[in-house]
């Protein structure tokens, strides 16, 4: 199969962040606008954090007198798994269901190129290999025994 | 081709659910406690709606609110898109990418029978096509050696 960068080909796109103060309902306003299932969080130019609607879900009920205007950083997963545009396909597939994460931020030079999610993972993997099996196919039709 | 069933013979068909009153707390409890992203929502044994995550997020950027004691058959999805255990597993994929939708209710003779997400069929469909792969490869080289 081939690498991530193939997926940011098919989806360019900016990367969506906030900062870690920023209250929950704007960053959530965010993801709906943009229509996105997670946010970068960044103070000073570093990652310091990833916050998704998983991690909302989950944590906002642990939260002591949650609020709308709680900040991003209260809930948001500070551990981020980051992939680099050349890993393949498969790995990323691994990574994603090993950790249970939907979403990976791509990393070239320290520097944040794109994100993808588990949709689009899997919608290029099974384009490749519904290629490959076509392909297979085909030399089989046109090499009759 | 692999079906809906494959998945469901591994993973079985216990599907958790919420009454259509029950409060948006109780149900991301219920998420939480299960490490689900969606449930049905359900009077008896009729489904009146699926509630997910991204349900409840689209509710809170719209309302301002956290909303967590409003019932649940405020925010919940319907009608639901459901499955049969006889449906293909790319037929769900396209399904789950045309409604941008991650879990499908699976249902026989009008019968709940399990839901899939969408992280079961990536697990599934990758190793199926894998097989499929190998078997094709290997095919080749038979007749290859055959010769």
């Amino acid at each position: 199969m081939s690498n991530v960068r193939k997926i940011l080909e098919s989806k360019p796109g900016t990367v969506w962040s906030v900062a870690p103060d920023t209250p929950l309902v704007d960053a959530l306003r965010l993801m709906a606008e943009k229509k996105v299932g997670a946010l970068l969080v960044r103070e000073n130019d570093q990652i310091v954090g990833i916050f998704t609607e998983r991690d909302f879900a989950r944590h906002i009920i642990r939260v002591e007198s949650p609020s709308e205007q709680t900040p991003v950083r209260q809930l948001m997963i500070e551990r981020v798994y980051v992939i680099s545009p050349e890993e393949p396909l498969e790995q990323c597939i691994a990574l994603m269901v090993e950790k249970q994460i939907r979403h990976l931020p791509v990393l070239e030079n320290d520097k944040v190129i794109g994100m993808i999610s588990i949709r689009d993972v899997i919608k290029q993997a099974i384009e490749e290999k519904d290629n490959v099996i076509h392909n297979l196919e085909d030399h089989i039709w046109r090499n009759p025994t | 081709m692999a079906t809906v069933k494959s998945i469901l013979d591994i993973k079985g068909g216990v599907v958790h659910r919420v009454a259509p009153g029950n409060t948006i707390q109780a149900a991301l409890q219920l998420m939480a406690q299960h490490n689900l992203g969606a449930l049905l929502v359900m009077v008896g044994e009729r489904i009146e709606g699926i509630v997910s995550e991204r349900d409840y997020v689209l509710k809170v950027a719209d309302s301002g609110d956290l909303c967590l004691d409003l019932p649940v058959k405020e925010i919940m999805s319907y009608p639901v898109y459901f499955v049969s255990p006889e449906e293909s597993l790319d037929a769900c994929m396209a399904l789950m990418s045309d409604r941008q939708i991650r879990h499908l209710p699976v249902l026989e003779n009008n019968q709940l029978v399990g839901m899939i997400s969408i992280r079961d069929l990536v697990k599934s469909i990758i190793s199926e096509k894998e097989t499929t792969i190998k078997g094709l490869e290997n095919y080749i080289l038979g007749r290859q050696i055959a010769h």
